[in-house]
């Protein structure tokens, strides 16, 4: 083979790097669209590191196919060492195939280095933003969320939303006490069970809703195995893990929900730009911690309304349907 | 060392391997023809309740509970370990069990022809066998029912088996095990129970399969689109009816020979007519079924009747004469007497966390639900505690209170038992100390 070997290694690079350039360009092959506030940031790291690494494997490839073209050995020869062995014994065979170039091998370890650290604190700033408890957004704050109990189990998501009316008191009275302390013991549990329960809170299964530009607060928990609240799409991923209840935050920019006419139901996958529904606006809640045998089907979906109007009238549409009817109440003379 | 040939000559051995997989995974979406549905061979339970007594421990250490009523039968069994061997045989000779591998081959071969007459004898063919209306009213028709058949294959089968008996390859390590659809009864449903036991409606079967079983290991198919659920209710009310018609045509249409130990045919008369009768009642049944769902009633809500309630709910609970009078102080004693008789605590004992084990229906054991946990598997909505309370879980033990309770006081038991799981909530907000 002789020569031809640099061939072969320099064909399978050049096949790589052309996958890489294609990639972004051909719909399924690389990250969906980002559709949460933080998804900008989070691609940036995700580019920089793969500029950082692809310009490295480009160079250390080039070399690598250039020596092994430049001092490909010949049918009949013995490799001969650089340099003549100083030691006897173990140190001149290691010393025969790996002769020290101190300067190189300084330089290889600072250049790496400085670069993970660059790394390491250039992410800093969305890593705060997107996990850091100083940084959930709180009632009051700049952003009054949403919020509701995500519970995984073998092998579905089981969700809890407060009721409409108590959502609303959570979206309106931001300052009042009463409605703090509430928000508040909507997250504090006993295990995997609420705490402080409502008898009119909202269970649904497998599905997560909010509204366009809604920061929603998701408090994550597992009711069996580690599971993991994995959304692409919003450019969320955190674990679930047994004993833990662990806050979860996104704000989506855009919405894929609206309300079918001809089904009768909430149907998400639309796109509100083309106004057709459009498989690329299914964003799923994927398991991305193997769980059991059901791992692949435990996969729930994010429901993005368009607006809060529509939000609230699928909560209360999902309310009617588990609570009795209610007779109308007797109107209370004003004193 | 040259490698070249080596390579070469594995080529075509290389090649038929990965061919031969890539084209048998291909067909994998339908069943192959030698899939049947074949008569019954595990135990019909006959007589429930006389199957064995309570007991507060399933008794077999170290194992799962009983699957089926099949696990009676198997020995030596270490259920019975403190019986006396007499009575393991005694559940087939006092006709507890019923043993379809007593049938004579000739009356089995009869059968399979039957049911297969109606009900096509594959699963990638299976045939309606209800008659015209049932077929338009419950989707039974031939094509949905093969599309529904295909997808079964893919999503329930491995727990639920071929014929819906609960009994598939995964099911040995599920617990409590998959349904039995083979006695068309059904836990949880939204159908009034109280004048007898009805079939469930589509819209209970595509709840359970949009929202899962909480608490089992039925998870929700609420991700396939709704078209492919409708497909497998059909395919389950298909299963449901056929597996049906084979269990009551067993219990009626044959007596038990205690001499000679064998299955004989009631009468002279064809089986045929017989599995047709059956077929028509439970085609018949199914359409009955679909528009009697139970009715709620409007009522108050406002915090203090909620308090009221609760109270109230938790006097019918208990069902002592010292709450009941104080919960409801302007009952005749005759009312307060029939009250007592829909006492919870006399099944869910400690509210359900000593419950005893009883046998159900498919002769498994099961206990009464601990209420204390919030983990309800008919779903935690208020309206299905209702129908729980209202109209009992067919096979269970649990019984349809709707005929001993108003809709109003089965409200009050629903607001109780929803706040069981928190006992300081119901110590602060509402006086009631449970311990």
């Amino acid at each position: 083979m002789g020569k031809w070997w640099s061939a072969l290694f320099g064909i399978v690079m050049l096949a790589c790097l052309g996958m890489f350039m294609v990639a972004p360009f051909v719909p399924t092959w690389w990250l969906p669209e980002g559709v949460s506030t933080h998804s900008g940031q989070v691609d940036a790291l995700f580019y920089i590191i793969l500029y950082i690494t692809g310009f490295f494997f480009v160079l250390t490839e080039a070399l690598l196919v250039y020596f092994m073209y430049k001092y490909a050995g010949q049918p009949g020869t013995t490799p001969r060492p650089t340099e003549p062995a100083a030691q006897g014994g173990f140190y001149a065979m290691l010393h025969r195939w790996f002769p020290d170039a101190h300067r190189v091998e300084v330089a290889w370890t600072i250049v790496p280095a400085l670069i993970l650290l660059f790394i390491a604190f250039a992410q800093v700033p969305t890593w705060l933003e997107i996990k850091d408890r100083s940084r959930k957004p709180a009632i009051g704050g700049e952003k009054t969320p949403i919020q509701c109990h995500v519970s995984a189990r073998q092998f579905e998501w089981r969700v809890r939303y407060p009721s409409s009316q108590r959502l609303r008191n959570w979206q309106t009275f931001t300052t009042n006490e009463k409605t703090i302390a509430d928000f508040k013991s909507f997250a504090s549990f006993d295990g995997a069970k609420p705490r402080h329960p409502h008898l009119d809170d909202v269970p649904v299964v497998n599905e997560v809703h909010t509204w366009k530009g809604q920061t929603i607060l998701v408090q994550l928990n597992t009711i069996d195995v580690i599971h993991s609240f994995n959304v692409p799409h919003m450019r969320v991923k955190q674990d679930a893990l047994p004993g833990r209840t662990i806050p979860v935050w996104f704000t989506p920019t855009k919405a894929n929900t609206r309300y079918n006419e001809e089904t009768k139901r909430w149907e998400d996958a639309f796109n509100f730009t083309t106004g057709k529904p459009d498989m690329g606006y299914r964003w799923e809640i994927a398991c991305a911690e193997l769980c059991g045998w059901g791992h692949h089907r435990m996969i729930g979906r994010i429901y993005v309304h368009e607006n809060k109007a529509d939000f609230y009238r699928w909560l209360e549409h999902v309310e009617q349907s588990q609570a009795p009817p209610t007779k109308p109440q007797q109107k209370v003379a004003a004193r | 060392m040259r490698l070249a040939p080596v390579v070469l000559k594995s080529l075509p051995v290389c090649l038929a391997v990965t061919l031969s997989i890539l084209l048998g995974g291909c067909t994998s979406d339908t069943y192959s023809d030698a899939i049947r549905y074949l008569v019954r061979t595990d135990p019909l339970v006959m007589d429930a309740e006389n199957l064995g007594p309570e007991r507060p421990e399933p008794d077999r250490p170290g194992q799962l509970p009983l699957m089926s009523a099949k696990d009676l039968l198997e020995l030596p069994n270490p259920f019975y370990q403190n019986l006396a061997d007499a009575e393991k045989a005694n559940l087939v000779k006092t006709g507890k069990l019923r043993d379809p591998n007593l049938l004579t081959a000739v009356d089995r071969k009869n059968l399979q022809a039957n049911l297969d007459q109606f009900f096509g004898s594959r699963p990638n063919r299976p045939r309606p066998g209800v008659d015209s209306e049932a077929i338009r009213k419950l989707r039974l028709d031939e094509q949905t029912l093969a599309k529904g058949s295909a997808l079964y294959r893919v999503q329930c089968l491995h727990c639920h088996g071929v014929t819906g008996n609960g009994r598939g390859p995964t099911s040995r390590w599920v617990n409590p095990h998959p349904r039995d659809y083979r006695q068309g009864l059904f836990k949880f449903q939204s159908i009034d129970q109280v004048a007898g036991i009805r079939k469930p409606s589509r819209d209970d079967l595509m709840r359970t399969l949009v929202r899962g079983v909480e608490g089992t290991s039925m998870p929700s198919f609420g991700l396939l689109n709704h078209e492919d659920l409708e497909l497998l209710v059909s395919y389950v009310i298909h299963l449901s009816i056929r597996g049906e018609t084979e269990f009551q045509t067993l219990k009626n249409a044959y007596d038990y020979k205690v001499e000679a130990n064998a299955l004989v045919p009631r009468s002279s008369s064809e089986p045929l007519d017989t599995i047709e009768s059956f077929v028509a009642k439970l085609g018949k049944d199914w359409v009955d079924a679909q528009d009697k769902a139970i009715v709620i009633e409007p009522k108050d809500d406002d915090p203090k009747s909620r308090a009221e309630s609760v109270h109230r709910g938790h006097a019918l609970f208990m069902a002592e004469d010292a709450l009941l009078t104080k919960a409801f102080p302007a009952a005749k004693a005759a009312d307060l007497n029939n009250l007592k008789g829909a006492s919870c605590v006399k099944c869910h004992k400690d509210f359900g966390r000593q419950a005893n084990f009883k046998f159900d229906s498919w002769g498994t054991l099961v206990r009464a639900a601990n209420l204390t946990t919030g983990n309800y598997r008919g779903g935690s909505r208020p309206v299905d505690l209702y129908f729980r309370v209202h109209s009992g879980i067919n096979g269970s033990g649990m019984v349809a209170f709707g005929s001993i309770l108003k809709s109003e006081q089965i409200w009050d038991v629903v607001n109780f038992v929803r706040l069981l799981p928190y006992p300081e909530m119901l110590r602060k907000e509402f006086g009631i100390n449970i311990r």
